[in-house]
């Protein structure tokens, strides 16, 4: 098993209990492409929010159960919250509580928690390829439901005078070709380009969004923190942090991990945030979704949830909890 | 239009001004903490706010209960080292290159560094002398008495040096050299004159056995297995006997002491309280100890008077107002203060607390593998069973409450359960807590807390943990972690939360776990 350091604090409160799986062939662990991104044109952005009419109270379609009942649920680190406001909506728990209940082994962790039965449900990033071999070898069907949108996002030190790079500009920084912040606009300085480990969520999506099949140059140990919330540590207190960049995932590192003295980069002209990722505008947008055994009942509170999380009462839920639902 | 957010995200983002590493100083950290969340609860006017130590998922910080930071969340360890002064410790690399925790500096109880070395270790005096023993790090192998006031070397010595404590009334404290065998005593009002040679040195010294900070005595054990009464004013004459009971590591009563053949107890000047005329004697507990004499075993009071008569083949001490006792056909029973037989069928007695006021008993093994259990308290049993668990340890939590723990073999369920010995009934039942656990005081607390605890319980792979006043109420339910306990708060972590909540479940501060998380 790879050496990942596991999002520490739940980790050390988690005693997984165990239980088989019945193997089925799995056709493929592929999710959905993303949308393709509108690069240069400001497209007209689709207002996430609620027709300005009030509408009349509609019944509520949410599943109810009791937490007994509730289905093991695991995921991202940048799920958590989600997957409190799920729990709490679902078993009628206060959100105080709810969080209380709520601990995830990340990204990678959460699929081989639900290959191996583990977890009933995920609620989770797009994994990365070797993760997604590892789900593939397992013979484990998956069913992906997307449910919402998050971006990638990179970060500089706010003392870094560039404001915004090209996609280009940032492919080159990443396969080592542009060394210099003078070459993109910026001081006389060496970049010093942090990545995360191969199997994370974050680079799950780097080398998806940004790397399309290209390999990203290595980079010293220490510029390959283990943790989300250490790359962004990294980038604050990095001795040189005016020369650091990295990336991270724009829920994350918006609202659950915000630091001071960091920024976020336009890519393309395009700052990212919740309308710019709603409408697509911003470059670097992926899915997150819910994922279920395909062998899980129709009837099963793991899939009763999974499917509700796409209706519009999911994603109002989505949408409350501060995430970016599906369109 | 700006979408709403639920409240947890406010939290968060307004947790975003955290706090981050300062680097190492002697002046409090300029760091600003972070901001609190919600408006601090009320608190009791004009009481001195409880010192709190705080933990945000991976460091310790130390707040005041009205939500002040006094020491900001960037220490791996923290402890107190005296009334006043504490230890903070941060990871450091070692020779192997191997990150150990070290203390880093000590502080006030204002969040003011008062040191800008390290240390491998810092011990507290014991008796509030206003000395602290420090080891410095792997670069310097010394050792020194510190000036607890300035925290600066008063007497350095080399690692192999060991403090075995300060004593107040005598004005004078003791050291070993481990690598000499020597004990020496030292006069504190000297030794701040400048004057470090010892008082008086005592040689062939294996180990402390115990420390009197009341007389400023030490009962030592020399390499040739006698003993030695050491220390005191420096006007005390050391006294020798021959051989200590194994088990007396300065518990109740005078120490248990053989002389030329001869047992007999002795108080920590050295003299005979009860003169050595026993064939054996052992430690006393619930106010007796069991004596051997004429080839059978009686329990005599502290004035040496025989108050259960010599009858028994074996004598254990008294616990829970209990002792077990065995014949001479090697049959266990229990029996009370008065010598009756309350319970046939033990095997083992142990005691629970260090005041032995309740006791773990345990039956003769069945034939099956099993036993019965039961818990002594105040000569009252209580049978005790969890499950199908076929071993059950018992821990005292609180007065007249204990925690039984054990292991369903059948299940795999780690199972727990609190007990009113008082009562004989269960305030929390079995397999509904995992494991009990104490509370950590307040650094300024004047003595231990003791009357809060803890109960851990899993709901599904998510360890809660619920906070029980002296009388076995649930004040705080449904948390993640409990670090420390004062008055009317508590510093806890709850959901995505970490800070200082009152006993009513109000925060009186609170942060976000994501901000603070991973920071080596």
């Amino acid at each position: 098993m790879r050496k990942t350091a596991l999002f520490a604090l739940a980790l050390a409160l988690m005693a997984l209990a165990a239980c088989a799986v019945t193997a089925t062939p799995a056709p493929s662990a592929t999710p959905s492409p993303a949308p393709e991104a509108s690069v240069d044109t400001p497209a007209p952005a689709a207002s996430p929010e609620a027709s300005a009419v009030t509408p009349a109270p509609t019944p509520d379609t949410a599943p109810h159960f009791t937490f007994d009942e509730y289905p093991a649920v695991d995921g991202s680190t940048a799920n958590l919250p989600l997957m409190a406001a799920v729990l709490a909506r679902v078993t009628g728990m206060e959100l105080a509580d709810a969080e209380a209940h709520t601990t995830c082994s990340t990204t990678p962790y959460a699929y081989e928690s639900l290959v191996n039965g583990e977890a009933d449900l995920l609620l989770v990033y797009e994994a990365a390829e070797e993760t997604k071999q590892t789900i593939e070898d397992s013979g484990v069907s998956l069913d992906f439901i997307p449910i919402g949108r998050d971006a990638l996002v990179f970060i500089v030190n706010e003392s870094n005078p560039v404001a915004g790079l090209t996609v280009s500009q940032l492919t080159d920084i990443y396969t080592g070709k542009t060394t210099n912040w003078r070459q993109v606009g910026g001081e006389d300085n060496d970049i010093a380009a942090f990545q995360r480990s191969s199997d994370s969520g974050s680079q799950a999506l780097f080398m998806k969004l940004l790397m399309k099949g290209r390999t990203p140059m290595q980079a010293p140990t220490e510029f390959y923190p283990t943790e989300m919330g250490a790359l962004i540590e990294a980038l604050a207190e990095y001795n040189n942090a005016g020369n650091a960049i990295g990336y991270s995932v724009y829920y994350y590192a918006n609202y659950m991990y915000a630091k001071p003295g960091l920024k976020f980069l336009a890519v393309n002209g395009v700052v990212p945030s919740d309308e710019t990722i709603a409408s697509g505008r911003y470059p670097f947008v992926n899915e997150f979704y819910a994922v279920v055994r395909s062998d899980e009942p129709a009837d099963s509170p793991a899939r009763q949830i999974a499917n509700w999380l796409a209706t519009e009462q999911g994603k109002e839920l989505i949408r409350e909890a501060g995430y970016v639902p599906t369109p | 239009m700006k979408k709403l957010l639920p409240l947890f995200m406010v939290l968060l983002l307004l947790s975003a001004c955290a706090q981050g590493i300062s680097s190492q100083t002697v002046t409090p950290s300029p760091t600003p903490a972070p901001t609190p969340v919600s408006t601090p609860a009320a608190v009791v006017e004009g009481a001195e706010p409880d010192l709190l130590i705080v933990h945000d998922g991976e460091f310790s910080g130390v707040y005041a209960s009205t939500g002040e930071v006094v020491y900001p969340c960037e220490y791996r360890y923290l402890q107190s080292v005296s009334s006043d002064r504490v230890a903070l410790g941060r990871y450091v690399p070692n020779e192997d290159n191997n990150y150990v925790t070290s203390v880093v500096a000590i502080g006030d109880l204002s969040g003011n560094l008062l040191t800008d070395f390290s240390f491998r270790y810092v011990e507290y005096d014991g008796a509030d002398c206003g000395l602290l023993y420090a080891i410095y790090d792997k670069d310097t192998q010394k050792a020194a008495i510190l000036d607890a006031k300035t925290c600066q070397p008063l007497l350095e010595l080399p690692s192999t040096f060991n403090f075995l404590g300060a004593s107040k009334a005598a004005g004078t404290f003791l050291l070993l050299d481990y690598e000499t065998n020597t004990a020496s005593l030292h006069a504190i009002a000297k030794l701040r004159q400048g004057s470090p040679e010892p008082l008086a040195e005592l040689e062939n010294v294996a180990y402390l056995r115990c420390y009197d900070a009341a007389t400023g005595v030490g009962l030592l054990m020399l390499n040739d297995g006698k003993a030695a009464f050491f220390g005191g004013d420096g006007s005390f004459e050391t006294v020798y006997v021959d051989r200590v009971h194994d088990e007396y590591f300065g518990g109740e009563g005078p120490v248990p002491f053989m002389k030329d053949g001869r047992w007999g107890y002795a108080d920590f000047t050295g003299s005979a309280v009860i003169s050595p005329r026993f064939d054996f004697a052992t430690p006393f507990s619930n106010g007796l100890a069991a004596v051997l004499q004429g080839g059978a075993y009686g329990y005599i009071d502290q004035t040496g008077r025989m108050v259960i008569e010599p009858q028994f083949a074996e004598a254990g001490g008294f616990a829970g107002g209990v002792a077990l006792v065995k014949n001479a056909s090697g049959e266990g029973f229990l029996i009370d203060k008065s010598g009756n037989t309350v319970l046939a069928g033990v095997q083992y007695c142990y005691a629970l607390g260090a005041e032995a006021d309740m006791a773990q008993v345990e039956g003769v093994q069945q034939e099956d593998g099993g036993r019965q259990y039961w818990v002594a308290a105040n000569g009252k049993l209580t049978e005790v069973s969890l499950g199908q668990s076929t071993y059950i340890s018992s821990e005292r939590m609180q007065d007249g409450l204990c925690a039984i723990s054990g292991y369903d073999e059948q299940t795999g369920a780690v199972l727990a359960a609190l007990l009113d010995t008082r009562t004989g009934s269960y305030i929390a039942k079995p397999g509904e807590y995992s494991f009990f656990t104490g509370a950590q005081s307040p650094l300024n607390s004047k003595k231990p807390r003791a009357d809060c605890f803890l109960g851990y319980r899993y709901a599904r792979n998510v360890l809660l943990c619920d906070l029980f006043d002296a009388s076995g109420n649930r004040i705080l339910v449904g948390l993640n972690d409990v670090y420390c306990v004062g008055e009317a708060v508590a510093a806890v972590r709850k959901g995505f939360s970490w800070g200082i909540m009152d006993f009513r479940g109000q925060w009186i501060c609170s942060y976000s776990i994501f901000n603070t998380l991973k920071r080596d």
